[in-house]
């Protein structure tokens, strides 16, 4: 008798501790922490409906700097020409053509981590893909931008479009330039498309559950969305295909984008290994920023039950393996212009490492390299916001010295040493780099009040088919795969 | 070889500059910029790397004083024979002429990517950086028969192709061939040592044809596989052909 | 008896409830294309014993392809045909250069072959006319819509009861 009230005893007890086990997993995971597809509706419908005084403030601030900082002085620059810029022979291309590569760099964040993450069904990402595939969208919307405002002549920009025209001209298709445009605009358009698909049943959620000048809007925007069989299953169907074909066209876009520099006959530029580098470096910055939004989103949409710590845990991880694989290349190329190579090559390696712009080489280094592999391997720093967001905006900060090093750096010295020259941003150049920042985080801003933040019906299909079970004394979440 | 599109009787205008010969005078830069309404930009600018000239003296200093001397070379567009300027454009406003072996720049078409200075090895491209400016009474001087550019286009040295054609056109009218020394550009002409030769390499008893063969001649970066049509003639310290 | 069409629309608050009612209506004598299930999730066709939804993405994925394609010829090719013009001493036929277009412009064939006639074309989502639904259907409940005859009603809205669900009035709303 006593052995058998003993062992009772002793299986309550552990009842309650895997109980307890749980509770702490449902507090981590949250597609084991199912809660009322009402209430979770609410939720992302209430975060899109929190306008704060601060909120329009700071909306209205970023907007007047985008219109001075960027476009203002853009037309200034039109009106007078190039030469406002400090860019000068031989360089010939400055900030502009570097922040049109950070915000190509930037627009890879959502792709990834949405895109590859469905196709490998990291079912982590379901709450985070809509605000990775938002900074897609915007930032190219951004960087397409800076090649106008690079031109010479912005209002001949046309001439570039395969049109018919009475001069019976057509473009050059043999110009890295027309790939670019080609490229960005395919990209553009798949991922702007790919973020609306998976909104429309979200915008149908909101049309049913909202009033106002929204409700109008995602009734236009659903398209009569009623969630049939058949809508369901050519929605599904169309994602999977997207998914699978934006990311070679993302693999494509900056790769070409790397072209601009590795076509040409510059030291330094003319390298085959610039694709990869600069896809690895495109994703390692997305994905960076994307961890800085998410941290940014949450506060201010009180999102916390969707967008939980082991989220940005993860992401960080992702970080550091793309630092890791940045720093490869980036040693890889490194190298090979430190060991041969041409004397133009070594002039410009030392340019870099003791040049004037210096700082500059050794901040990429600081926060592309040490940064991240001095603290991302712990993971009490990887579950730390805080921590988190700091990281990863030095690892922006980082990227973006790196492609001004690229751009810039580079073109200060070549093979004619009569021609080297020191280049230096001007004032309207810094201007138009800040407000492409500020329209960045206008378009941002505004549309997290617009569109609604998680694809709720994402997280509550996750949360179907996920569950809690007991392997032995572990408490683990199991998935059951249905498609 | 693909057929040579265009109209008109083959040449191949090329420039041989001698180094031996040159002193440094900059009497071509002048001509140039008078010739081809080259905007004078002003002190400023120049310091800051964007003077407008189409032909440059590069000085070099050679050894260490007072053992030092001053190397000159004239660099300009090397009207390469597969010019890098060329494919990278998207609105073909540079492009290679197959008649004339001349590398063109059209002004009109140019939207102003500046991807062709870029990727001139000789650095020999030139931008307007602004509206160009001829105060009073500069205007007066301006050569008719060259465009006044506009800002944010490109140029660069055409091998003075208004005489080219101008030349081509009157032995036309007149059914003659052209005459050897008939063509002069700007630079060639107001070179005080003759340093500068120009001519058509593809008529075998032209000057520069024969002063194309010298053993002191090389080109620029050759290297590279551009196909420069300027030789540049250095002997050191062997004279003669 | 009258022989009318009648449309009965029910709700249910679970999977296993719909998928049982689904059952039910089958053996009654219900074909399967008389049913219409409306859900705030995707649901694989197994999961309600349904019959598959057909469709055609690989006939249409591969003509937008194809489409993407021809325009990327035209353009590289076609246009060099047109007004060919000699830069850096490289070939006007050359394909290097162009199959960069080519790839960009078959993909987006594909994108936008897949966007227009794979979602709007085949599902039907537009134009907006008046359709049988529920707002609490985004809230996870289930939607079944059986058309019938009008003598078969009764036993119709009797399974649907019979598996907990709530008949509404077809409401037929503007979406």
């Amino acid at each position: 008798m006593a052995s058998e009230s003993t062992r009772r005893d002793w299986q309550e007890g552990q009842e309650a501790a895997l109980a307890h086990e749980e509770q702490k997993l449902r507090e981590e995971v949250l597609l084991v922490d199912p809660r009322p597809r009402s209430e979770m509706n609410r939720m992302v419908l209430e975060a899109v409906q929190r306008i704060t005084p601060g909120y329009i403030a700071l909306l209205v601030v970023l907007g007047l700097i985008t219109l001075v900082g960027l476009f203002f002085a853009w037309g200034y620059q039109m009106r007078w020409g190039m030469g406002v810029a400090g860019i000068r022979r031989p360089v010939f291309w400055g900030m502009y053509i570097a922040n049109f590569v950070f915000w190509i760099g930037i627009s890879h964040s959502g792709t990834f981590v949405s895109a590859i993450l469905r196709v490998f069904k990291a079912e982590y990402s379901r709450p985070i893909t809509r605000g990775a595939e938002m900074m897609t969208t915007f930032s190219l919307m951004v960087a397409g931008l800076f090649p106008l405002i690079h031109l010479g002549r912005t209002w001949r920009f046309y001439w570039m479009l395969p049109i018919p025209n009475q001069r019976e001209l057509w473009p050059n298709f043999h110009s890295p330039l027309m790939w670019d445009m080609t490229a960005i605009f395919t990209y553009l358009t798949g991922s702007t498309l790919y973020l609306y698909l998976p909104l429309i049943p979200d915008f149908a959620m909101g049309r049913d559950h909202m009033t106002g000048w929204r409700q109008k809007l995602y009734r236009v925007l659903a398209l009569g969305w009623r969630g049939t069989e058949e809508e369901w299953r050519h929605l599904m169907t169309a994602m999977k295909i997207f998914a699978f074909v934006i990311i070679p066209v993302m693999f494509s876009v900056h790769t070409i984008v790397s072209w601009d520099f590795a076509m040409t006959m510059k030291v330094g530029w003319r390298s085959s290994i610039f694709g990869p580098y600069f896809v690895v470096g495109a994703i390692f910055s997305g994905v960076s920023a994307v961890i800085t939004m998410l941290i940014i989103a949450r506060r201010s949409l009180k999102l916390h039950y969707f967008i939980r710590t082991e989220h940005l845990e993860s992401l960080a991880l992702l970080v550091l393996i793309f630092s890791f694989a940045w720093t490869y290349f980036f040693f890889n190329d490194f190298l090979v212009e430190w060991y041969g190579g041409e004397r133009v090559g070594h002039e410009i390696l030392t340019l870099q490492a003791r040049g004037p712009a210096a700082p500059l080489w050794y901040g990429m280094l600081f926060f592309n390299i040490l940064v991240p592999w001095a603290t991302l391997w712990n993971k009490r720093i990887r579950r730390s916001p805080t921590a988190l967001f700091l990281i990863t905006l030095g690892v922006n900060i980082g990227m973006y010295l790196e492609r001004v090093i690229i751009v810039t750096g580079f073109l200060q010295r070549n093979r004619m040493p009569f021609d080297w020259g020191e280049y230096n941003p001007s004032i309207v150049e810094m201007s138009i780099v800040v407000g492409s920042f500020a329209m960045f985080f206008f378009l941002y801003m505004l549309f997290t009040r617009i569109l609604p933040y998680v694809p709720v019906w994402e997280v509550h299909e996750g949360q179907l088919t996920h569950r809690i079970v007991r392997f032995g004394r572990a408490v683990v979440t199991a998935r059951t795969n249905v498609d | 070889m693909t057929k040579p599109k265009g109209e008109g009787e083959q040449h191949q205008w090329t420039m041989v500059i001698d180094l031996d010969k040159c002193t440094g005078c900059a009497a071509c830069v002048t001509a140039c910029y008078a010739e081809n309404n080259v905007p004078v930009v002003g002190e400023e600018e120049v310091s800051m790397g964007r003077h407008m000239g189409w032909i440059r003296i590069e000085r070099y200093w050679e050894g260490e004083y007072p053992d030092v001397r001053a190397r000159f070379i004239p660099v300009l567009c090397q009207q390469c024979g597969k010019a890098p300027c060329e494919p990278v454009c998207p609105v073909f406003a540079t492009y290679h002429s197959e008649v004339e072996h001349l590398n063109i720049q059209v002004y009109n078409r140019c939207i102003g990517t500046r991807f062709c200075a870029n990727n001139c090895p000789y650095i020999a491209r030139v931008f307007n950086w602004f509206a160009p400016d001829f105060p009073e009474p500069l205007h007066e001087q301006l050569n008719p028969d060259v465009t006044v550019r506009s800002r944010g286009i490109m140029e660069k040295c055409t091998f003075c192709i208004q005489r080219i054609r101008q030349v081509e056109e009157k032995a036309k009218m007149e059914e003659r061939p052209i005459a050897d020394g008939e063509v002069q550009p700007a630079c060639a002409q107001a070179c005080p040592t003759d340093a500068i030769i120009f001519g058509d390499l593809l008529d075998p008893n032209s000057k520069v044809a024969e002063v194309a063969r010298s053993r002191r001649g090389f080109k620029l970066l050759e290297d590279l596989g551009t196909e420069p049509a300027v030789i540049y003639l250095k002997g050191g310290d062997i004279y003669g052909v | 008896m009258a022989t009318g069409k009648a449309t009965v629309f029910a709700l249910l608050d679970e999977i296993d409830q719909a998928a049982g009612a689904v059952e039910a209506l089958r053996k009654a004598g219900v074909p399967d294309d008389r049913i219409e299930i409306m859900s705030g999730i995707p649901l694989e066709h197994e999961v309600l014993g349904r019959p598959e939804v057909p469709e055609r993405m690989s006939i249409i994925t591969p003509v937008g392809a194809i489409i993407g394609f021809i325009t990327a010829i035209l353009f590289t090719f076609g246009t060099v045909a047109l007004y060919s013009i000699r830069v850096g001493g490289q070939g006007y036929f050359t394909l290097p250069p162009k199959l960069i277009i080519m790839y960009e412009l078959t993909m987006l064939g594909i994108i936008l072959s897949t966007f227009f006639a794979g979602t709007f074309w085949q599902s039907g989502l537009l134009p907006f006319r008046r359709k049988l639904y529920d707002p609490s259907i985004s809230d996870g409940r289930i939607g079944i819509v059986v058309s019938v005859s009008e003598d078969q009603r009764a036993q119709v809205e009797d399974i649907l009861r019979q598996w907990g669900a709530d008949i509404k009035d077809g409401e037929w709303r503007p979406l």
